[in-house]
């Protein structure tokens, strides 16, 4: 079942230096059960893209006249870019969707303790009271496997260790039984052996739930460990989308394939690394037709740099924009 | 709560010793004042038509301990005027300087407080709305009142607002008290009469620590309302004046509280000039007549003093006051 | 033709990316500052001002002193040059001549009468009274001593008039031309800032920069006497000091006093923030490095910390400024700082003082507008430079 579509998100911040595209025809659907990975490097517009479904992005942000997110509730699907005020956003902030930050610490508010965070949430999205919220909060600390919830609950952020911050952080965004998880880079801040636990918690919870989660992140290997499909952004622009499986292992696009290859490998210690190419291009000089042909290798002139490549389907649900995977492509001379 | 005994007592401390820094910097300056108490004294029977003598002259230096090296004389004044509180005498005026500022240090320090109050009063919800609105219009006004703060200083201000009211309606603002008031005792009628003339120097001293105040909310303000705790709060539901309030305000008052020392600072600043032009006959003009006409070096001396004290109390309360709203800090001190 | 010039336009394009990405710290905050419209015009109302104050001399038709005053013209209202009146129309600006007269009628107070068949011409470039740009003039302790020492002297003005005197901006009791003196009392306060605001920076960056640099208990001393002057209400400690000026000092002499006391009082507040700054730079890896490479701390600190803030120093140093002179006409207004000889803006609102001149001779008020419009464009550029200098504290303290 789906839960969630996302339908030609174009989205621009308006700045001092112009407008900068941060979003660029982007289309995804999500479903029940369901782990999406985003990947891409930063300022790929993955963390922009996830924001915007709950419309978190700052006030200078415009949204395309053709984009249109639906979230299908039991009820009722609620178009979210037409939410005006905040009391309408509150259905989908906090209550069918919830966000883990990247920094466990920065995102609980300091002077404040977790408890009353926790139940806050709660009294604004269930008919609970304050009493039951409280029971309710400990039993979500536990559940992810905070020892000590009682005492935890009257604690402030700072008192508790990195990854304990991240696992309340989790308790505290299942606690109102979201559909939609959005988890942006929820491990980069961690050590590596505890994001392995979150990761795992993660996905328990998901299967317990039956939610799904639109995971975001920098880290092909955390993407490998967790997700079923895959999107790959850059520069605002989903370049390939597939199964793990297939993006991983026959990756099509000249992007993830250059991303792929510059993973550092375990087996292979000796050999070099190999970068794709180039940098990044600012914001402010967005290339014209691919996004990627400036760094491409198999980039034509006349072609990559003319016109947008649609995404290609390659059968069995993979599938990747670029012009080289077109029939019309004239093969090497 | 043993360690919070230990940090307050830490900080009284620290409060004592900052004190005693800035004595003896009085100290050294009114010493600079060519002249001593013993010859002031002197010439002063002089003028009274006795004849005096070099030795006259020793032994009176004796008597007030003149004699004596420079730092004993400074241990001395700050020892009375800490353990004691006594600040000697006016070689000048030969009166008691206690008596002499008596209850005007409380009319001062109540008038100046109570700008401190007001400014705050007004400065944090206005500030927290400018920084949390979009309106340019209530923006760019914010930041033009508190540049104005700076350009059109109090004494300026105080001196406009003077001549309008004396030219408008012939009679002069100035002063605490009407005629009839200004030496009785106090009564009912005094203190309505005082009522009703006190906003007005409340609100000269207030302007410029408003309009500092002002931009310092906003812009703490501005820094909070930046942070993801806020956007993450926001993710979770929480909104309107829920949000504004509970997060980056809340979180935000603490280096507002911080910054109380030094608007009191700032009022203080201001006090004497305004109470010259307003011809308030407190503390901030006497301070004016000690130096200006008179070298009253002991009266300016004491009156420094206990406006630095002021402010040092008011640091050392908020230093309190910080550690115990700060979680962090309070964990850490009560266990 | 067509792909010639296409390719040119690649390069440009190329070289304004380029241009962009290695354009240093001044030429970024430059291009950031000019985009703040209200900063822009406090730039430019401040550059005329200190413009004016620097070319006082040759813009002033009378010199601001005693030696400038028009005996004929005391109290007298501002004179508004005129192209045409009822008589018809003149080319050249004129004003018109006054007579001073005082009898029963007017109650035996000098009035002053306009004439309006009397023309006066307005003449540009004008010689008048005698000024020198370098004007060494020390009374020091011993006649041999004396420095007097007079050049690049000029006695060429913007303009004058004709015959008997034209006042724009009116003039004071004693006939002394406010528009001069208004000019020169902008520079006087430049002069004095300038000063006080040196000597506070050179104290300040010892002591800010020991005190940030060394850390420890070095630090922590330092700290304690630093706060300690900071909690004195700078004003009435000013007072405290000025108060102790012997009566007989010449002008100069004063004027030196008092900005090196304005110096001696500011400098805490320039040096915590060098301080917090110092030790905030000062655990970068990058001093880490140097430490490693053997460099010895007055190199670190000099080739490595302060240019790592000298934009913030400058913006630190503009936001002084206005307090410096804001303190010094306080000072002066009260009688305690620059005293009348001496024009500062201070010294002339002291004149403002009684409601007598707010009735007739609401005048005297126009450097009080001077100073405010100073004092904000002041603040408004030191608000912009530091805005600009670094974008992501929007408005901090």
């Amino acid at each position: 079942m789906t839960l969630l579509t996302v339908e030609k998100l174009d989205l621009r911040f308006d700045t001092d230096e112009g407008r900068i595209t941060a979003v660029d025809d982007v289309s995804f659907t999500l479903d029940a059960g369901e782990v999406l990975g985003l990947v891409g490097e930063s300022g790929s517009g993955k963390s922009v893209t996830a924001k915007s479904l709950m419309q978190l992005n700052p006030s200078n942000a415009v949204y395309g006249s053709g984009s249109e997110i639906y979230l299908e509730l039991e009820r009722n699907v609620v178009d979210v870019l037409s939410l005006q005020s905040a009391r309408e956003l509150e259905i989908v902030r906090g209550g069918a969707v919830s966000m883990i930050f990247q920094e466990p610490m920065a995102s609980f508010a300091p002077a404040i303790t977790i408890g009353n965070q926790m139940v806050e949430q709660l009294l604004i999205h269930t008919a609970l009271s304050k009493k039951k919220a409280a029971d309710l909060s400990v039993e979500m600390l536990e559940r992810v496997g905070i020892s000590d919830a009682g005492k935890r609950f009257y604690q402030y952020a700072f008192e508790l260790s990195g990854g304990m911050r991240q696992r309340a952080m989790i308790a505290m965004a299942l606690s109102t039984k979201p559909k939609v998880l959005i988890a942006d880079e929820p491990t980069t801040a961690l050590d590596v052996t505890i994001q392995a636990q979150v990761l795992d918690l993660m996905k328990d919870l998901v299967a317990e739930f039956g939610m799904a989660i639109l995971f975001i992140t920098h880290d092909l290997s955390v993407i490998a460990q967790t997700a079923d499909r895959v999107a790959v952004m850059y520069l605002g622009r989903i370049l390939e989308t597939g199964t793990v499986r297939q993006v991983i292992q026959t990756p099509s696009h000249p992007y993830t394939q250059g991303l792929l290859n510059s993973l550092p490998k375990l087996a292979a210690i000796d050999e070099p690394l190999t970068p794709i190419a180039g940098d990044i291009p600012s914001p402010l000089e967005r290339p014209p037709g691919c996004v990627f042909h400036t760094r491409c290798p198999k980039a034509k002139p006349g072609v990559c740099d003319q016109s947008i490549p649609d995404l290609f389907a390659m059968g069995s649900g993979q599938a990747a924009a670029c012009f080289a995977l077109t029939q019309d492509w004239p093969s090497a001379n | 709560m043993v360690k919070f005994l230990q940090f307050t007592l830490i900080r009284a401390v620290m409060s004592v010793v900052t004190l005693l820094i800035v004595s003896l910097i009085v100290f050294s300056l009114m010493e600079l004042v060519p002249g001593n108490c013993a010859e002031r004294y002197i010439a002063f029977k002089n003028t009274q038509g006795q004849v005096i003598t070099i030795e006259d002259i020793q032994a009176e230096e004796r008597r007030l301990g003149l004699d004596k090296p420079f730092m004993i004389r400074a241990g001395t004044w700050a020892g009375n005027v800490f353990f004691k509180g006594q600040f000697g005498d006016s070689c000048i005026l030969r009166l008691n300087i206690n008596n002499l500022l008596s209850d005007k240090v409380w009319i001062s320090l109540g008038i100046c407080l109570a700008a401190l109050f007001f400014s705050y009063l007004i400065a944090i919800p206005v500030g927290i709305y400018a920084a949390s609105t979009r309106n340019p219009l209530a923006n760019n006004s914010v930041r033009f009142i508190s540049y104005l703060g700076l350009a059109l200083p109090s004494f300026l201000l105080a001196l406009i607002i003077m001549l309008t009211t004396t030219v408008l309606f012939g009679e002069s603002m100035a002063g605490l008290f009407s005629k009839e008031y200004r030496d009785a005792a106090w009564s009912f009628a005094k203190f309505t009469n005082f009522m009703s003339r006190a906003w007005l120097p409340i609100f000269i001293l207030g302007w410029a620590a408003t309009a500092f105040a002002l931009q310092t909310v906003r812009a703490l303000m501005l820094d909070e309302i930046s942070k993801l705790y806020v956007t993450a709060a926001s993710a979770r539901g929480i909104s309107g004046r829920t949000l504004l309030w509970r997060y980056p305000a809340r979180h935000s008052l603490g280096p507002v509280i911080n910054s109380l020392g030094f608007d009191l600072n700032r009022i203080f600043n201001d006090l004497p000039v305004v109470a010259l032009i307003m011809t308030l006959t407190e503390m901030g003009a006497l301070l004016i007549d000690a130096l200006a006409f008179s070298n009253d070096q002991q009266l300016a001396g004491a009156i420094l003093v206990i406006l630095t004290a002021c402010i040092v109390l008011v640091n050392f309360v908020t230093d309190i006051v910080l550690a115990l709203m700060d979680p962090r800090v309070r964990t850490g001190l009560m266990g | 033709m067509d792909l010639l010039s296409r390719s040119k336009q690649k390069v440009t394009d190329q070289s304004l990316k380029e241009a962009y990405f290695t354009a240093s710290q001044t030429q970024l905050v430059r291009a950031r500052f000019k985009k703040n419209r209200a900063a822009m015009v406090a730039g430019w109302v401040l550059t005329l001002m200190i413009l004016a104050g620097f070319f006082s001399e040759f813009l002033s038709p009378y010199a601001p002193t005693m030696a400038g005053r028009d005996k004929q013209y005391e109290n007298g209202p501002p004179q508004m040059p005129k192209f045409w009146d009822e008589n018809g129309f003149s080319l050249q600006p004129f004003i018109y001549g006054t007579k001073r007269e005082r009898s029963i009628k007017t109650n035996f107070r000098w009035v002053i009468t306009v004439d309006r068949e009397d023309r006066r011409y307005v003449r540009l470039f004008v010689k008048g009274w005698k000024y020198s740009y370098i004007d060494l003039n020390w009374d020091l302790p011993g006649d041999a001593f004396d420095v007097n020492f007079k050049a690049l002297t000029f006695s060429t003005h913007l303009f004058g008039v004709d015959k008997g005197g034209i006042h724009l901006f009116g003039t004071d009791a004693s006939g002394k031309d406010i528009y001069s003196r208004t000019l020169r009392a902008i520079f006087t306060s430049l002069k004095c800032g300038a000063l006080g605001v040196f000597i506070a920076f050179v104290l300040a960056l010892i002591i800010g920069g020991i005190s940030g640099y060394y850390g420890g208990w070095i630090d922590s001393t330092l700290q304690m006497i630093t706060d300690a002057i900071r909690t004195v209400p700078p004003l009435p400690l000013f007072m405290a000091l000025a108060a102790f000026l012997p009566q007989e000092w010449s002008a100069e002499a004063v004027f030196f006093v008092i900005s090196s006391i304005l110096g001696l009082i500011g400098w805490p507040t320039l040096a915590r923030r060098i301080r917090t700054h110092l030790l905030s730079e000062r655990s970068q890896e990058y001093v880490l490095a140097a430490e490693l490479c053997g460099a010895s701390s007055s190199h670190i600190i000099r080739r490595h910390l302060l240019p790592s803030f000298t934009s913030y120093i400058i913006v630190d140093l503009m936001i002084t400024f206005p307090y410096m002179v804001r303190l010094e006409t306080a000072l002066s207004f009260i009688g305690l700082g620059l005293i009348d000889p001496v024009s500062s803006l201070g010294s002339m609102m002291q004149n403002v003082s009684k409601a007598d001149i707010l009735l007739n001779y609401q005048w005297y008020f126009i450097p009080v507008l001077f100073f405010i419009a100073f004092v904000l464009a002041f603040v408004f550029v030191g608000d912009g430079l530091r805005d600009a200098a670094d974008p992501y504290t929007d408005a901090r303290k």
